[in-house]
């Protein structure tokens, strides 16, 4: 599986937002923590519902949460 | 190892633990038919019938198993979400599964046009199905690791 053209910064907002837990995000756009999990790591591209819901989580754009690299297509 | 991909390792290890004493069991069975019983089709036919609620019933007793195992050893509870993610990899391994099944489908109907005894055809059959569980339960198991 190759990893996907979208990152994320996840890992850094939940850092700036008091150090929110994975699964306290998982809860608040109502998945499993399994799901954060992936995305965080690259392995999985929410649907554009998902990704709005994670963007409002932490009350910021959706462009602050993921960008897309179109240099490796 | 996250909660879904213990789960299916152990639904996996079940059904393979299941497929295997359940094809020894039935060719124990044939084999007391005698060296050439008159009634195959329907021996056949019983045995892959039999084997689907088999499977179904063996799914629900190492899940509640799975379980209350799991709710000991990790205090931690089975995850009531189904979101998008699951939906995915649910839908990819089914059609994995699919995909080997009629596989399996077609290369048991090459053995009546090979001319083999239809023993061999229904016996692939059984496998068929077999492998193919195992191989969704496989899927499934890889794309929770590595993603979809």
């Amino acid at each position: 599986m190759s990893k996907s053209q979208i990152s994320n910064q996840i890992r850094k907002l939940r850092f700036e937002h008091n150090e929110m837990t994975q699964q306290e995000l998982a809860d608040k756009v109502r998945v499993s923590r399994q799901t954060i999990v992936a995305i965080e790591k690259g392995n999985y591209s929410p649907s554009l519902e998902l990704a709005f819901k994670i963007a409002h989580a932490f009350n910021v754009p959706l462009e602050s949460v993921f960008s897309f690299d179109s240099t490796e297509s | 190892m996250s909660f879904p991909e213990r789960k299916n390792t152990v639904y996996l290890i079940g059904n393979i633990a299941v497929s295997i004493a359940y094809f020894m069991y039935i060719a124990q069975q044939y084999m007391a038919l005698g060296p050439a019983p008159t009634n195959d089709f329907r021996f056949w036919g019983s045995a892959l019938l039999i084997f689907i609620p088999v499977q179904v019933v063996t799914r629900v007793i190492i899940h509640i198993i799975f379980s209350i195992i799991n709710t000991i050893i990790t205090q931690e509870e089975e995850p009531d979400v189904i979101d998008e993610f699951d939906k995915i990899i649910e839908s990819k391994s089914t059609l994995i599964f699919y995909h080997v099944f009629v596989i399996g489908f077609f290369l048991s109907i090459a053995t009546v046009f090979l001319d083999m005894p239809p023993f061999v055809m229904l016996v692939m059959f059984l496998l068929t199905a077999i492998i193919a569980g195992i191989v969704g339960d496989i899927a499934r198991i890889i794309f929770y690791r590595r993603g979809v």
